[in-house]
């Protein structure tokens, strides 16, 4: 399986060789599967210390290592860990003739980094992970992560399509809330809204990895509804890879070949590695021409959208240091096109132009078998430009538009360091340390003009303790914020308690928190009725999680294998920063801490694997409460959770004579009660319709290292959904009873070209 | 093979740089300038007129003009002058950087008879590039009163860098004469009525606001007073509506209660000018209102931690509707809107009201156009599905109804926002005015928002004259 392959690659990514020490001896080995057959490129580990290696071709290992008491750790994906206690003698040789790997009863040996320093096991980890990995992302054929995305449980989308935006919700919590990283480091994003989401390529996604809850003593603020850490994909060594990519997709009935109505993506990159130096390249164009809907004009309903992504790279490692620099360039104009003014045959168009470019550094040093330090920055320069324009219809002539207010170019730059440090003192104790240091700057028309930078240094330490089958990470986050009075201190701990060979309980608490961001603290701005200024004094939005999760991987005779998660949480979040009239004066919306949520869920995932079938179900019910403030009780609003339901699945199944996969992918969000508040004060319950999402798609095998893939998108042809809101408002405030979804059933053709050639 | 690698890396780097240098530019509009309006009229009573020439963005160097005279029936130098003065070239003019318009003024001697049918032609001559002449290059003045026979008018609501959805002007059109007046919103506080009643408004284009204390002693009113009756300011809620004049402009309704001939009776109150639209916070006032005599008003005003008072004496004129002060350590009467006749509707920021569940709230609307009710004006609306603007003629206002509602063209000719509307100008819909002297035209805005082309702050119609008076 090219799955194992590719994540082998990536743990071997992370392994360097141990050193000769004097008085030091050889731990040979040789890995067998039950039936005698060698295990290449199984993760050899020697606990407490942190390097790795592993299995060659003939399945063996050999490691030199000083004298001394440790376990040995062999994993592989899809097989049971094997762990022996093994005592090294001075300038003793030891040898240790046929380790067998039984198949695993799960999967659970999937590698994730999300809250670590180093790759470890979904099974070993402390927090509660889902991976979306490298072949979900590739039989869906998605052209952006929305498209991956919208199937998994607890997520939700929301389209703005006046600004052309798409935010993220996660259990309830709205996108200000999760933290995107891509590779571990902060993506910036201008507002509340995600829009970061939508600017990275998804061809060079390795895997997704999402944790719920809050990861603040990690990740700092904007973690209190979860993490979505996007891993990208990293050369091999001595490999020359080109992948090349093409899809044509349609957008409900419109399409027209590669250009104007429709999807279309193409994509490019190039991977080299040699001598510990690596280089990578790569170009990705994505147009989404727009969807007309039942616009009749020249406006669209939804807006054209055309993105150039792009990265450029570099690495270098060996035994002791591995360091790399990407920059990730994302250039996207939103082309919002106006009605034609019939008394003047004038159309007003609108450009959003955003420009990212996001520069990482990424480095380790092995100081020791027992000491590592990790150094990250990144650098993120982004800007928008809103560029609004007239074209006369009559002549073609496009000028630009003379309203003060039309022109407009914000900047955005963040800042930001990470030093970490991970200490092996014995096998019952691993330290994590770091430190963080974020810098954020703005400027922009509805920014105040003398709105400083924001900076943010915290400490973090983090020691995992493990006693037998117990393992326990406390962890603290010491904060200091330069434009506002943060929390001293943020407490988390997280435990993993192997209560059998199969079944694992994991529990956590965390406090997360959201810093105001420069917007809250610094927007500003003024019309006929609305005024709307930022407020410098704000504190940050915490919350109490709790969650806690039971994984059972089923042990079934081979080939069976199940997995089986029931987990659960419950969120208390307060001062929340929300918008209210000032008290001293009715005529200014400012944003206050008041809002108080809380939201709880239970959520049950099953994961099986048959021969040639991969299916998955999951279930969730979430339940929110109380988001109208603090007299919401005595107006109306009900002393319950309001609970909604969802339910997702994903099957696939692999054709082995002709190299077919067939998958769908299926999720139904259930109908949502929420309240609202047709006046001051009085509230009412409505009902946010349900609704279901499935796509139907395939992969095909063609030679030539290409491959076909295709299918349908959207396949209820889900366009809009009703708000269940009956608020009317006046002149200025007319509120719609729907909220767009998606724009309709679509099909989709791709080719891709994976072409490698290993060059010793 | 490492070469071609290194090629292929480097048209990676090459395309990225590439797609993130270029940019669509688009190139601004070319320079014009022009007159207002082609044809204007200077009344009997007038004895100057400025005449501005505008151009449609500010100038990006300085802009040298000339203009042209030809006169008809009247003398240049004795029976009229301009400044500044005529040579033999013409008037000299210069549009100064950053800037985009200039006037000129025309005087006429004292004690001048004319029959009325004298006039002036004043034409651009030249201009330096890159600016060019624009379409109404010329300018027929005529020394008498005209009625238009309509014009495209691009109202001056901007009184310098303010966002154009805050903008500064109130601005008064006077259709038959082709003419705009432009004045600050913010340039008073009291409205003292001219007619019989005895009614003062406070401003409702600022969004000011008052109240009532129950004293009659403006020394005795301190700061304490200010506090015990809690909001001053307008909230989205009915109870505000206390606090403000009727939103209709019905005078027996405002919140300063009727001046009673009795002294004892007017109370002391405190006035907040307003900060609504965008402007700055300004010190409250305490004010109470006598009559004086038969045919004016008596105000005493301070500021409220004053221990004394001013007096400022207003006496009703003939005129206008009311006489406006603006209150300032020294308060003063001062113009702000033209002589009732002389304007036909106003473009403003103005405190109107809105729905809001059940019940109505005072809301504020840019761009709100309320139609001179108190001298005679009516207004209609017609759908262009009906007839459309270019085909209405004379014959087809049998069957309109004109009514005098102050707000019938509001704020319903455009929209700001909506899910079901496209921002910008309704194109579905023009008005029929009936103007202070009975000519009835036909109206339509072509823009007023970045969305329909236009600018805002700078709302921009057409009109044209459907049946003369008479």
């Amino acid at each position: 399986m090219r799955y194992i392959f590719l994540l082998s690659i990536l743990l071997m990514g992370q392994c360097t060789a141990l050193q000769a020490q004097n008085e030091s001896a050889f731990l040979k080995g040789r890995v067998i599967n039950q039936w005698g057959q060698v295990l290449p490129k199984a993760q050899v580990r020697v606990l407490p210390l942190i390097e790795c290696t592993f299995t060659n071709q003939n399945g063996e290992f050999s490691l030199q290592i000083k004298p001394g008491r440790y376990e040995l750790i062999i994993g592989m994906l899809g097989k049971e860990e094997f762990r022996q206690e093994i005592q090294m003698e001075p300038r003793n040789n030891l040898t240790l003739s046929s380790i067998t790997l039984k198949d695993s009863s799960n999967l659970l040996e999937e590698v994730v980094v999300t809250g670590s320093l180093y790759p470890q096991s979904l099974k070993q980890t402390v927090y509660q992970t889902r991976v979306i990995s490298q072949e979900q992302i590739q039989l869906r054929g998605g052209t952006n992560l929305q498209a991956i995305l919208n199937t998994e449980l607890g997520i939700r989308f929301s389209n703005d399509l006046i600004l052309g935006t798409t935010d993220i919700e996660l259990l309830g919590m709205s996108g200000q809330n999760v933290k995107i990283l891509l590779d571990g480091v902060p993506m910036t994003d201008r507002g509340a809204t995600r829009e970061s989401l939508g600017q990275i390529d998804i061809n060079q996604i390795e895997r997704i990895e999402i944790v719920e809850g809050p990861m603040s003593v990690m990740y700092g603020t904007d973690a209190l509804a979860g993490v979505i850490n996007i891993i990208s994909k990293r050369s091999d060594d001595h490999i020359f890879k080109i992948n090349a990519r093409l899809q044509e997709e349609t957008v409900a009935h419109e399409y027209q070949p590669f250009t104007s109505s429709g999807v279309h993506n193409a994509s490019l990159s190039l991977g080299y590695k040699k001598n510990g130096w690596g280089l990578e390249g790569s170009l990705s164009r994505n147009n989404f021409g727009g969807w007309q809907g039942d616009k009749p004009g020249r406006a669209k309903a939804w807006m054209p959208k055309e993105q150039w992504l792009g990265s450029a790279g570099i690495g270098y490692n060996n035994q002791k240091i591995r360091i790399s620099y990407r920059l990730n360039g994302t250039d996207e104009s939103l082309r919002s096109l106006g009605d034609v003014n019939t008394n003047t045959q004038m159309a007003a168009d609108k450009y959003y132009l955003t420009k990212r470019w996001f520069h990482q550094l990424h480095s380790s040093y092995q100081i020791s078998d027992r000491l590592k330090l990790g150094v990250q920055g990144a650098f993120t320069d982004y800007s928008r430009k809103t560029q609004s324009s007239n074209l006369d219809v009559t002549t073609g002539n496009r000028i630009l538009s003379m309203d003060a207010g039309a022109q407009d170019r914000s900047t955005f730059q963040t800042t930001f360091g990470r030093g970490t440090v991970v200490y092996q003192f014995s096998k019952h104790l691993t330290l994590l340390g770091g430190i963080d240091f974020t810098q954020n700057q703005s400027k922009g028309a509805r920014i105040q003009v003398n709105a400083p930078s924001i900076r943010e240094t915290a400490l973090y330490i983090s020691p995992e303790f493990r006693i037998s089958r117990l393992k326990v990470r406390p962890g603290l986050r010491f904060l200091k914020n330069s434009q506002y009075t943060a929390p001293p201190v943020v407490p988390s701990i997280n435990s993993k308690l192997q209560i059998s060979k199969w079944l694992d309980l994991r529990m956590g608490y965390a406090r997360g928190f959201r810093s105001p961001d420069l917007r809250e603290l610094y927007f500003s701005f003024f019309d006929a009725s609305h005024s709307i200024q930022g407020n410098p004094n704000l504190k940050a939005e915490h919350s109490n999680s709790f969650n806690a999760s039971l994984t059972a991987g089923i042990p079934f005779k081979s080939p069976l294998r199940i997995t089986s998660t029931l987990s659960g949480f419950y969120n208390h979040f307060q001062n929340l920063i929300g918008t209210a009239i000032r008290a001293d004066n009715p005529a200014i919306t400012t944003y206050l801490n008041i809002e108080k949520f809380k939201t709880t869920g239970a959520s049950w995932n099953n994961q099986l694997f048959f021969k040639q079938v991969s299916a998955s179900i999951g279930f969730q019910y979430i339940g929110r409460y109380n988001r109208l403030g603090a007299d919401a009780l005595t107006n109306g609003e009900s002393n319950n959770f309001n609970w909604t339901p969802e339910v997702n699945s994903n099957i696939s199944y692999q054709f082995k004579k002709t190299e077919t996969t067939v998958g769908i992918s299926f999720k139904h969000t259930g109908k949502q009660p929420l309240y609202e508040s047709p006046s001051d004060d009085t509230y009412r319950l409505i009902n946010r319709a349900a609704y279901n999402m499935a796509d139907l798609t395939f992969t095909q095998k063609l030679g030539w290292n290409l491959k076909l893939n295709g299918g349908i998108r959207n396949v209820f042809n889900v366009t809009s959904i009703n708000s269940g809101s009956a608020l009317t408002g006046g002149r200025g405030h007319q509120s719609t009873a729907d909220i767009p979804l998606a724009y309709g059933r679509s099909f989709f053709l791709g080719l891709a070209y994976n072409w490698a050639k290993i060059n010793q | 093979m490492n070469t071609k690698l290194y090629y292929c890396l480097a048209f990676i780097f090459l395309s990225l740089t590439w797609s993130s240098c270029k940019d669509n530019e688009i190139s601004l509009p070319d320079q014009l300038v022009q007159f207002e309006a082609s044809e204007q009229g200077m009344n009997e009573t007038d004895e100057e007129l400025s005449i501005k020439l505008k151009l449609n963005r500010e100038a990006t160097e300085d802009v040298s003009l000339v203009i042209d005279l030809t006169t008809s029936g009247i003398t240049y130098g004795t029976e009229f002058t301009t400044s500044p003065q005529a040579s033999e070239s013409g008037i000299q003019l210069r549009i100064p950087k950053g800037k985009s318009e200039t006037e000129f003024i025309i005087k006429k001697a004292s004690d001048l008879l004319l029959d009325g049918d004298e006039s002036v032609n004043f034409k651009i001559k030249s201009v330096t590039a890159p600016v060019i002449i624009g379409s109404t290059g010329n300018l027929l003045l005529k020394f008498g009163p005209i009625i238009s026979i309509g014009t495209t008018l691009q109202l001056n609501g901007l009184i310098g860098n303010e966002s154009g959805s805050s903008a500064g002007n109130a601005v008064f059109v006077d259709l038959s004469n082709n003419r705009q007046t432009a004045v600050g919103r913010s340039s008073w506080d009291l409205g003292f009525s001219n007619g019989e009643e005895f009614r003062v408004i406070i401003n409702n284009l600022t969004s000011a606001t008052a109240r009532l204390t129950n004293k009659t002693d403006l020394n005795q009113v301190t700061a304490a007073d200010t506090l015990e009756a809690g909001n001053w300011s307008l909230g989205y809620t009915p109870e505000s509506f206390n606090l403000i004049d009727d939103p209709l402009g019905d005078l027996s309704k405002t919140v300063i209660a009727g001046i009673s001939p009795s002294d004892g009776e007017n109370q002391v109150y405190i006035l907040n000018p307003g900060t609504g639209g965008g402007l700055p916070v300004r010190p409250w006032w305490k004010l109470r209102i006598l009559r004086k005599g038969n045919d004016g008003y008596l105000l005493q005003y301070a500021r409220i931690q004053d221990q004394s008072f001013k007096t400022i004496e207003i006496k009703k004129g003939a005129d206008h509707h009311f006489q406006y002060v603006q209150l300032s350590t020294e308060a003063k009467i001062v113009d702000f809107s033209p002589a009732s006749s002389q304007w036909d509707f106003r473009w403003s920021y103005a405190l109107y009201q809105t729905a809001f569940g059940t019940t109505n709230i005072p809301y504020a609307f840019f761009d709100l156009i309320a139609i001179n009710q108190h001298s005679g004006v009516e207004a209609a609306e017609v759908m262009a599905s009906k007839i459309s603007y270019s085909n209405f003629t004379e014959a087809d206002l049998a069957g309109i109804t004109f009514e005098n509602d102050v707000y019938k063209i509001g704020s319903n000719w455009r929209v700001t926002s909506s899910s079901t509307e496209p921002v910008g100008v309704r194109t579905d819909r023009y008005y029929l005015i009936k103007d202070t002297t009975g000519n009835i035209y036909k109206l339509r805005f072509l823009s007023f928002h970045s969305n329909d082309g236009g600018e805002r702050g700078k709302p921009k119609f057409e009109y044209s004259l459907v049946k003369k008076n008479g």
